[in-house]
């Protein structure tokens, strides 16, 4: 059936010599024999160049020092194993050991953007689409084939749909875990450097596309958005819900933004992101209460040549944050400040964005941005909270201005796990409850000139029911600010319903159990168990009122200005222009 | 461990190369070589190690047996106990979880259904010990009276983990006795190096491709995604194996073992016929020669050979019905080509020949790659625009341009110019010694580059799977 084949000769490293005429055969015979010697010095001498470059490259491999942590992917590298004998007996030892052996090669990052340039040679630019990528609208960007789209309940795939990263053990999702950033000096970006990849893994359901989209003149890579009406009918009603158990005194605003691919992908791939437009339509025309839309799309879409969105980030930057604070103002009646007079303007130079870490794409490297952000004149004052107890953290700084520039996002508030309350020094009678993810971070500092007290909760990480919290603190104002595809992620939705009907807002069963022995020592109010949605007010009323004074520290006067610091429980940092008392 | 691997290539590589070449006499060397390869498995498999040894230490009995009995009927039964032992081993690792489900499934049974983790190069070494009993039986090759020795042959790591399958007979020489000339030290180089680049930078970039084109739910999303998803597999699949191949042969011969070649270019053939005489050869030879031939060849009951060979052959890929049916696939294509297609292909152009065997095995790796098979059917519906699929979409478009200048460099790399090339170099440098001098300089520079490229891709990229790895 299958005979030998006659000439099986390796052509690789052969040198064979064909038989030559026998004419020509003593003047090439003499050739040969000259080519032949000057070969064995060739043979010899790339011998000696190969063994050298795998020694000395051996010895480097051994000898310099490994990094530990990946600013560019912003995550730490795999850990050196420990060999035991069950770690050697399940193969994890080796498995471990040889991941962390590639991973922390020294001079990684160097390495890693070699080969991104090497990369981007192997054929002709082109769009560059990463993660996993469906049609998920027509050539309108009208949303199509709902139940197939990736946005779904659970986490998108994004997270495992990364090529580049799939394989590794220290990719994104491992990231999330464990993030400590590589500059302890900044310790207050620790968990906003977290939450940068976290955010991403939670909203990025139709991959990012970079190359061929420009922002501003420049190049910039943008999150495809895959919609879920489902998901933006329930995220509508839950808001709702809000408004009918803060009663008919209280206003809910609700700003879905939309986010860059609305306004700067080219219309070419328009079938693979729908619209936020419908989407951010259909929300507002689903409440079932009394809800005040506020019209932050027009106002954003007006102003698209301005540097309103980040181009190597998902976020927005603090200038289209200010055109939803716009909105808001008008929303409620008055004249928003002028953003380019009223406003201290900082900058951070030579910022690059989750887009770069998520993509590892050369084009946002080599793009780095001006990040401008806006500081409000007036006076206030800022206080942090653990977001799981409510322990109070003292005073911090609303604005940490010294973060370095790959955190650049991270100069707002500093991190989403946490709870924050601004007090100001207007008398405008009003208390205002953000309800935000990431988003929000970079609308919450213009609201100091609107509000008295601003409560922020991210709908992440909140350890109280939000209602219960919302009315102990005399909340007269409630803005939900969430982007579109937070607005249509389930994961987001989620928490904001956890914190609508659970006693423990987002907290699961282990982190309550962790948080029980701080109640039990403090007086601190702890959250009524079973906390019935429409008695909540009654049990409030019988128990504690008046409500207001129901500060999280015993020894909190009944003013409405009470702030936690006044306690002295706790080192106060009144002059903390850095952060650092916000650590501690 | 595999061989494109940072630390295989710079630590345990060099760490062998000292131990290997300060150890003067073949024998010591030999002890160095199977410290190293044993290490070398334990690394992947530190329990089922166990597994190796055993395996060598029957067989190496079984030899002895077999020699003591040659030519009496005993003989006979020492090749078939060995075959049992080895063929059931390998059957309850790698094959009792699908005869368990495949029971379930046929009596609407529950039974527990086993989940073995499959040791590493099973397959391989299984069929080694195979070749040494029955060429010790056949008299082909003396048998090892040396425990070491034949240890040595089962575990010699450049093969151990995928191949090529090398017959005790063709190195048994070699295990007592061998001398490594400069010459073929630095044509091993050259092997490792190629080897290395052409799993590294290409079959790890088509893969990534054929992955992601290759996923889908329902359909691929255009009949160029389909299209190039499948040939991109088939890109690599050839470089990955045959990468694999070159690596191991050429460390074979930096240590003076000459192993058979185990791939010539396969996707030039014109026919299914050919393209087995060309793809995986060590396999193909094993089948002919310990399968096909001992059943009776084509003297007797010649379709019932090759259905048994192929059915096997298929199964060997994997434990999965679209293995099997990819074995038989190319059954039956051979007994067509035997029975009249290969003269009708003789009196045609030969480019007919070539169209037909790539289309034949194209389609033959999409059997291959999916395991579901009704992403099988949807995939090959979309390869012929079922349900109306539109031709071509942007993202699979900017994929392929994105890697363009490779895929071309990689179907050209498929035919046999790096022998053309290197003969017009060779004439070339012939003529003078500035000539050879600047041929010299442009091999050490590509083998440098490749070797370069080859460790920023294996640092930069963490995707670095084996596809024959589990085989």
């Amino acid at each position: 059936m299958k005979e030998p084949k006659e000439n099986n000769k390796p052509q690789k490293g052969k040198k064979t010599y064909k038989p030559q005429p026998v004419s020509r055969k003593k003047r090439l015979s003499e050739a040969e024999k000259v080519y032949k010697s000057r070969h064995a010095v060739f043979e010899r001498v790339s011998i000696v160049l190969f063994l050298a470059v795998l020694f000395f490259t051996g010895l480097c491999l051994v000898f310099l020092k490994r990094p530990d942590f990946s600013e560019s992917e912003k995550r730490e590298l795999e850990k050196k194993p420990e060999l035991t004998v069950e770690s050697y007996l399940d193969g994890s030892f080796a498995s471990q050991f040889t991941a962390y052996f590639s991973d922390t090669v020294p001079f990684r990052e160097k390495i890693v953007e070699l080969n991104a340039k090497f990369d981007s040679m192997k054929g002709i630019s082109a769009p560059k689409f990463y993660g996993n990528v469906n049609v998920v609208a027509d050539d309108e960007g009208n949303l199509i084939g709902e139940e197939t789209t990736a946005v779904s309940e659970t986490l998108p795939a994004a997270t495992d749909a990364l090529p580049g990263e799939t394989a590794s053990e220290g990719d994104v999702t491992a990231a999330v875990s464990e993030t400590t950033p590589p500059e302890t000096a900044v310790s207050e970006t620790e968990t906003e450097e977290e939450e940068e990849v976290e955010n991403i893994a939670d909203f990025a359901n139709n991959g990012i596309v970079v190359d061929g989209v420009k922002m501003y003149g420049d190049n910039a890579g943008v999150m495809l958005f895959g919609g879920n009406k489902k998901m933006g009918t329930r995220y509508a009603e839950l808001i709702s819900r809000y408004k009918e158990a803060m009663g008919p005194d209280v206003n809910v605003y609700n700003i879905v933004v939309p986010t860059s691919v609305e306004f700067y992908l080219p219309k070419k791939f328009q079938k693979y992101s729908s619209s936020e437009k419908d989407a951010i339509e259909h929300i507002y025309n689903s409440y079932t209460a009394d809800v005040i839309p506020v019209d932050a799309y027009s106002e954003i879409a007006a102003h698209t040549d301005e540097y309103i969105y980040l181009r190597t980030d998902h976020h927005w930057s603090h200038r289209g944050a200010y055109y939803a604070y716009a909105a808001l103002v008008k929303a409620m009646g008055e004249t928003p400040k002028d953003i380019d007079k009223d406003y201290e303007v900082r900058e951070i130079d030579g910022y690059v964005g989750s887009l770069y870490g998520y993509t590892n794409d050369p084009i946002l490297k080599n793009s780095p941005e001006l990040f401008t952000y806006y500081k409000p004149k007036s006076e206030y004052k800022t206080y942090y909270y653990d977001y799981d107890t409510l322990k109070p953290k003292g005073q911090g700084t609303l604005f940490y201005d010294n973060v370095s520039p790959g955190y650049a996002y991270g100069v707002f508030i500093g991190s989403d796990a946490i709870h924050t309350q601004i007090v100001t020094e207007n008398n405008t009678g009003r208390k205002v409850c953000v309800f935000k993810e990431s988003y929000g971070n970079a609308f919450v500092p213009y609201l100091v000139d609107s509000f008295d007290e601003i409560y922020v909760i991210d709908i992440r990480y909140f350890g109280r029911n939000a209602v219960e919290y919302m009315k102990e603190k005399g909340i007269t104002d409630v803005i939900f600010i969430n982007n579109a595809f937070a607005a249509n992620t389930g994961s987001l939705i989620d928490g904001i319903e956890k914190l609508f009907t659970n006693p423990y807002g987002t907290l699961d069963d282990e982190k309550i159990a962790a948080v029980q022995p701080y109640y039990a020592t403090s007086e601190t109010t702890a959250p009524v168990t079973a906390a019935p949605e429409g008695d909540i007010s009654e049990v409030l009323a019988s128990d504690n009122a008046p409500s207001e004074t129901a500060a999280p520290s015993e020894t909190a006067a009944p003013a409405e200005t009470a702030a936690p610091v006044q306690s002295g429980e706790i080192p106060v940092n009144s002059d903390n222009t850095d952060g650092n008392g916000v650590s501690g | 461990m595999v061989f494109s691997d940072i630390f295989f290539l710079f630590i345990f590589l060099p760490l062998f190369l000292i131990c290997y070449f300060a150890a003067s006499k073949t024998k010591i060397k030999n002890i160095v070589l199977i410290i190293f390869s044993l290490f070398f498995y334990a690394w992947g498999e530190p329990v089922w190690v166990c597994l190796l040894i055993f395996s060598s230490v029957f067989d190496y009995f079984n030899g002895r047996f077999i020699d003591k009995h040659k030519g009496e009927k005993k003989a006979v039964l020492g090749v078939v106990v060995s075959c049992v032992v080895n063929l059931s081993i390998l059957g309850v690792f790698k094959y009792s979880g699908m005869i368990v489900s495949g029971i379930n499934g046929l009596l609407g049974l529950s039974l527990p259904v086993p989940d073995f983790h499959l040791p590493i190069g099973i397959s391989f070494y299984t069929f080694q010990s195979i070749t040494y009993v029955v060429d010790v039986y056949r008299q082909k090759a003396k048998a090892q009276k040396n425990y070491f020795g034949y240890l040595l042959y089962l575990s010699m790591f450049f093969q151990l983990v995928a191949g090529p399958i090398v017959r005790y007979s063709s190195v048994a020489r070699e295990i007592e006795n061998r001398d490594i000339k400069i010459s073929e030290f630095h044509q091993g180089i050259n092997r490792l190096i190629f080897g290395l680049g052409k799993k590294v930078l290409i079959a790890n970039s088509m893969g990534m491709l054929a992955t992601e084109l290759l996923s889908f739910d329902k359909a691929p999303s255009s009949v160029l995604a389909a299209w190039a998803g499948v040939i991109m597999y088939s890109l690599q699949i050839y470089y990955d194996f045959s990468g694999y191949s070159d690596m191991a042969i050429g460390m074979g011969m930096m240590c003076g073992f000459h192993f058979p070649e185990n791939f010539e270019h396969p996707y030039v053939s014109s026919s299914v016929t050919e393209f087995w005489r060309r793809w995986h050869i060590s396999l193909g030879t094993f089948f002919r020669d310990y399968v096909y031939i001992p059943l009776g060849g084509n003297r007797k009951h010649q379709l019932l050979n090759i259905a048994v060979v192929w059915f096997c052959t298929g199964l060997w890929h994997g434990a999965s019905r679209n293995f099997i049916i990819w074995g038989l696939y190319f059954g039956v294509l051979l007994v067509i080509e035997k029975t009249f297609l290969l003269k009708v292909l003789d009196k045609l152009p030969k480019f007919f020949g070539h169209l037909y065997l790539i289309i034949a095995v194209i389609f033959g790796w999409a059997i291959f790659y999916f395991t579901d098979v009704s992403q099988l059917s949807s995939c090959l519906g979309a390869m012929f625009g079922a349900n109306g699929l539109v031709l071509t979409d942007i993202l699979t478009v900017s994929k392929l341009k994105g890697s363009l200048w490779l895929i071309i460099l990689a179907v050209i790399l498929c035919m046999p110019v790096y022998g053309y090339i290197s003969k017009v170099g060779e004439r070339f440098a012939m003529q003078s010694r500035g000539k050879f001098v600047f041929v010299s300089t442009v091999k050490i520079i590509v083998l440098g580059l490749i070797m370069f490229l080859s460790v920023i891709s294996l640092v930069g990229d963490t995707y670095n799977p084996f596809l024959y790895f589990r085989f």
